[in-house]
């Protein structure tokens, strides 16, 4: 079960730990926060913005820490999808026997809010530039 | 009503106690003393405990055992420190109940403990006159779940019913409370043999309730005996002793000589240690001046390992030291001069000295003993929990269900989620501690819930209640809220005996049925031995007919040897001197029923004489 | 508002004698403990008027001593096992009900939870520029963290004001929280709109989240301060 073994690796290593610089080029940061245990977590993505494809994600969790685990595989996963698609995050419909250990329920949400804010401070940065640049519209 | 004994089970000395109308009283044994040593040796196949098996503990190493409190609920791998300084064999697997080799044989703590508390009953018993099976033990508060499940199991392989595990600073605050009956704020600081507790409480018109409490279960008395018995084995190792670590006798005599040196250096400012060579195997003796001063230097740092969790249990129960109006001492430990001067300075006050420290805490026991059997309302114990309670969450962090130091019983509900999209199992993984991480608690229980109705990653609610009683005992269960499944455990700790283990070494244990019995049998023929010693006195007392001086002194011996088989335990032992003492006496008797008969007959007629 | 309605089910039946029972902890009748009502909150165990916030912890002890005599199971030990199960299960709920209420955040929270239906329902905007400062000043942690020499000086001196300025706005908080009590008492009292009630409820709400994120970041600053690794790593 290749899915499980991922997931496994998730919780043991999380990847994807770090931040961007945020006034760099494409990138958006998502700051949301899980006021039950304190956490508060930064969630970055780096977008190609001629392909609206995003090509990197970096994360960082303050607190309880309990969401590092799904914030690492919610930014492997999010690599390479179009913003769109990313926005879509759909459950796949596996069946999984693995037995895991159960999460906090706002843990739970905490890493795909993360993922819409840093979406929309994206596409917020993106319409400004476009604003500043008197309206130029970018290729398709 | 049946008496309910209270239990002080001990790491060095265990005692019982009961109470005589409203006063408690520690239960004195055949042999006139209070306290039982907790040591345990085998003498052809059958254990004897108490003062005949500590004085076996250098003669007969390999059948001998003691501080088995330290191993109650422990894992191998906790035991590290005792290991090195203790001489017994010890065995088991990583997450797996310890076994202890003693005479040949391997058993685990609660079944060693269970002989001690068998002693204890038996004590008790001779006592009453009467069978005693119901008992409220007392452990160390800052034990965890799986050392007092441990502590159960030994009262239930006993044949003790146990009404209630009390916390040991707790029980002696209650003792303290009933002679003084004060209200206020007290500081309990126990320091016994292996466990170190401090408790907080708060006494207000018969309620005692515990505010905070924090310890180490690793931190005794006999610390400060590693702590000599290493500088022992070092100069001994210097003057070319070879090999003694591994050679049990040895250990067993350098312990013996730290332990007496350390109670020397309570009273005197120096004392001398001497371990013949005999002894070490080898032909100079050891021999050594110790100061006070160098004792303190040797387990200064020990002794200091006690102010932390003082200082955790002040903040714990948002108190300084000033507002502490008594401290108490619990524990033989506490008679080293070193300890009552670092409490005095981390309190900021002199402790309170009234207590006999190793009395105290049985008192206690049989104080709550009365309150559970319903003689007492105007007291009342509000005990907590010592440890955090949690369940391992996804990333490996603990989320707590229930904080230290919450009064119990308690119970405590969270909705929980699943991480995989469809997952239809979650695992459960129980923990107690204070660390943030799951692998820097202690792992109590361990299960999954199947059958989750598979959904989404974080849409299923799985609820988990965790409920303590008032024992401090936990059960925990996990439901999932769509399709109802849940699963209940009562947590069976990983280091702990399960339950069908337990029903096994009860059925087991021939010797169990038979200890009762002899227990019955022991208290019959004790009376039996009373009757006829009652008789043999006033028969010698006689003017009536004339005791050779022979004979005389033969009566005598024997009535001496049945006053020592009484002071025993031996029912058959008991039972042979009273026939012995018997057959010396029956001349004596059959002279004085004939000088009666022959009386009787003087004054009356014949007549009168057959009629009556 | 989750309080004890009386003779509609038979949960309010003595489960001993079949008379009705008012919702009180012993039958009036015979005498015998009940089991908890379901739909009791803590204030109603503990004998307090219904949602009162501002409570004198004088006052909490004696009703929680009180109670405790009454229910606790050590009193209840030669009765029938099923007394002895109600007695654990009542002086379960009044340890519960008396350990959340005697503290001021612990009873904030469960007011929230009375009063608001369901959480989801009330997911608030998170309060984007504190978090944003926290991550800012959590970075600078990481930073001191890696730092040696004068720079490592210079962070620790300016970190310290930090953890100062932090803890200042957290004693505000639970400042603003026992004022936000009073309002609320006199509210409940008044009979005031669902409006301001709502919206004072939102305040409490947000000085909780608040003082939780601040919680964390201070504990993360007094770890490294402290030279100790960061809390759960």
């Amino acid at each position: 079960m290749a899915y499980s073994d991922k997931v496994i690796d998730h919780y043991k290593n999380p990847r994807n730990v770090g931040s961007f610089s945020k006034s760099e080029q494409g990138v958006g940061t998502g700051i949301v926060g899980a006021p039950e245990c304190g956490d508060v977590m930064k969630l970055q993505i780096k977008v190609n913005e001629k392909t609206e494809v995003i090509e990197e994600a970096r994360f960082k969790t303050f607190g309880c820490g309990s969401a590092i685990a799904s914030s690492s595989l919610i930014t492997e996963w999010v690599k390479g999808k179009s913003i769109e698609e990313a926005l879509a995050i759909k459950n796949t419909e596996i069946v999984s026997e693995l037995s895991l250990p159960p999460v906090k329920i706002h843990c739970s949400v905490l890493a795909e809010d993360a993922i819409k804010a840093a979406i929309a401070d994206y596409k917020k940065k993106t319409d400004q530039a476009g604003n500043e640049t008197h309206g130029h519209h970018r290729d398709q | 009503m049946s008496h309910i004994v209270g239990i002080d089970l001990g790491t060095t000395n265990s005692l019982v106690a009961y109470m005589d109308g409203r006063i408690p009283r520690v239960i004195v044994g055949p042999d006139g003393s209070k306290l039982v040593p907790s040591v345990i040796s085998f003498e052809d196949g059958r254990p004897v405990i108490g003062e005949r098996a500590k004085a076996r503990r250098i003669t007969r190493v390999k059948s001998t055992v003691y501080s088995v409190k330290r191993f109650m609920g422990k894992g191998i791998e906790d035991l590290s420190s005792d290991l090195a300084y203790l001489p017994f064999h010890i065995s088991g697997n990583e997450q797996e109940i310890v076994r202890i080799k003693v005479a040949e044989r391997d058993y685990t703590p609660p079944e060693l403990s269970a002989m001690i508390l068998r002693e204890l009953k038996t004590r008790a018993e001779i006592f009453f006159g009467e069978t005693v099976t119901k008992a409220v033990i007392t452990v160390p508060a800052y034990f965890n779940d799986a050392q007092r499940q441990a502590t159960k199991d030994a009262g239930k392989l006993a044949g003790l019913e146990v009404l209630r595990i009390v916390n040991e600073p707790t029980a002696a605050c209650l003792a303290y409370g009933l002679q003084q009956r004060h209200d206020g704020i007290v500081a309990v600081y126990d320091l016994g043999g292996g466990t170190f507790d401090i408790s907080i409480l708060k006494l207000k018109d018969g309620i005692f309730e515990v505010l905070s409490t924090s310890g180490d279960t690793m931190l005794g008395g006999d610390d400060l005996d590693y702590g000599l018995m290493e500088l022992i084995l070092n100069e001994v190792e210097a003057t070319g002793g070879q090999g003694l670590r591994s050679r049990a006798e040895v250990l067993e005599r350098v312990r013996t000589a730290a332990e007496e040196a350390k109670v020397a250096l309570s009273e005197a400012e120096e004392t001398e240690i001497v371990i013949e060579g005999e002894g070490l195997g080898s032909d100079l003796d050891y021999r050594r001046l110790l100061t006070r001063a160098e004792f303190e230097a040797l387990v200064g740092d020990l002794v200091q390992k006690t102010v932390r969790p003082c200082l955790q249990a002040l903040e714990d129960a948002r108190l300084t030291p000033e507002e502490i109006d008594e401290v108490l001492l619990v524990g033989c430990s506490t008679r080293v001069p070193m300890v009552r001067r670092t409490v005095a300075e981390t309190f900021g006050r002199e402790p309170h000295g009234e207590l006999n420290p190793e009395e105290v805490v049985a008192l206690g026991a049989a104080i709550q003993a009365d309150i559970l059997a319903g003689n007492n309302q105007e007291l009342l114990l509000l005990d907590i929990t010592p440890l955090s309670l949690g369940i391992e969450t996804m990333g490996g962090v603990v989320s707590t269900l229930i904080p230290r130091n919450t009064t119990i019983p308690t119970r405590a509900t969270e909705a929980f989620t699943t991480f995989l999209d469809g997952q239809v199992n979650v695992e459960i993984h129980v923990l107690q501690g204070e660390r943030e991480l799951a692998r820097d608690c202690r792992s109590l229980a361990r299960f999954t819930l199947r059958g989750i109705a598979p959904q989404p990653a974080g849409v299923p609610r799985i609820e988990v209640t965790f409920h303590i009683d008032a024992n401090g005992i936990l059960d925990v269960t996990a439901r999932d809220q769509r399709s109802g499944k849940a699963q209940t455990i009562e947590v069976a700790p990983s280091y702990g005996l399960t339950e069908d283990e337990v029903e096994r070494m009860l059925k087991d244990s021939i010797e169990h049925a038979e200890a009762d019995l002899s227990t019955r049998l022991l208290i019959e023929t004790r009376s039996e031995a009373d009757t006829i010693l009652n008789a043999t006195a006033r028969a010698l007392a006689t003017d009536e007919v004339e005791i050779p001086a022979e004979e005389r002194s033969a009566i005598e011996e024997a009535v001496s040897r049945l006053e020592e088989a009484k002071a025993g335990l031996d029912h058959r032992r008991l039972r042979d001197e009273i026939e012995r003492l018997n057959a010396a006496t029956r001349p004596l008797a059959e002279r004085i029923m004939d000088a009666a008969l022959q009386a009787a007959l003087k004054d009356r007629p014949f007549s009168e004489i057959l009629d009556s | 508002m989750a309080t004890i309605e009386t003779n509609k089910h038979t949960d309010h039946l003595c489960w001993s004698c079949y008379q009705p029972t008012g919702g009180k902890p012993f039958c009036p009748d015979c005498a015998t403990i009940l089991p908890v009502p379901p739909q009791s909150n803590y204030f109603s165990i503990l004998g307090l008027d219904a949602k009162r916030m501002s409570l004198e912890p004088e006052r909490l002890e004696e009703a929680f001593y009180a109670l405790s005599r009454q229910v606790h199971p050590d009193h209840y030990q030669s009765r029938s096992p099923k007394e002895r199960q109600i007695a654990e299960e009542r002086a379960a709920v009044v340890n519960v009900a008396y350990r959340t209420l005697r503290d001021p955040i612990a009873r904030t929270e469960y007011l929230l939870e009375l009063e608001t239906s369901s959480p989801q329902e009330h997911r608030d905007q998170p309060p984007a520029e504190l978090l944003s400062q926290l991550i800012e000043i959590e970075e600078i942690v990481e930073a001191y963290r890696g730092s040696a020499g004068a720079e490592r000086g210079a962070l620790k001196d300016f970190l310290k004001e930090v953890h100062r300025s932090l803890e200042a706005r957290r004693e505000a908080t639970e400042t603003e929280l026992h004022e936000a009590f009073e309002l609320w008492d006199r509210l409940v009292a008044e009979e005031g709109s669902e409006e301001a009630k709502a919206s004072l409820l939102k305040r409490l709400r947000e000085l909780l989240h608040h003082r939780s994120y601040l919680t964390t970041t201070i504990r993360d600053l007094s770890a490294a301060l402290a030279g100790e690794p960061r809390p759960g790593s």
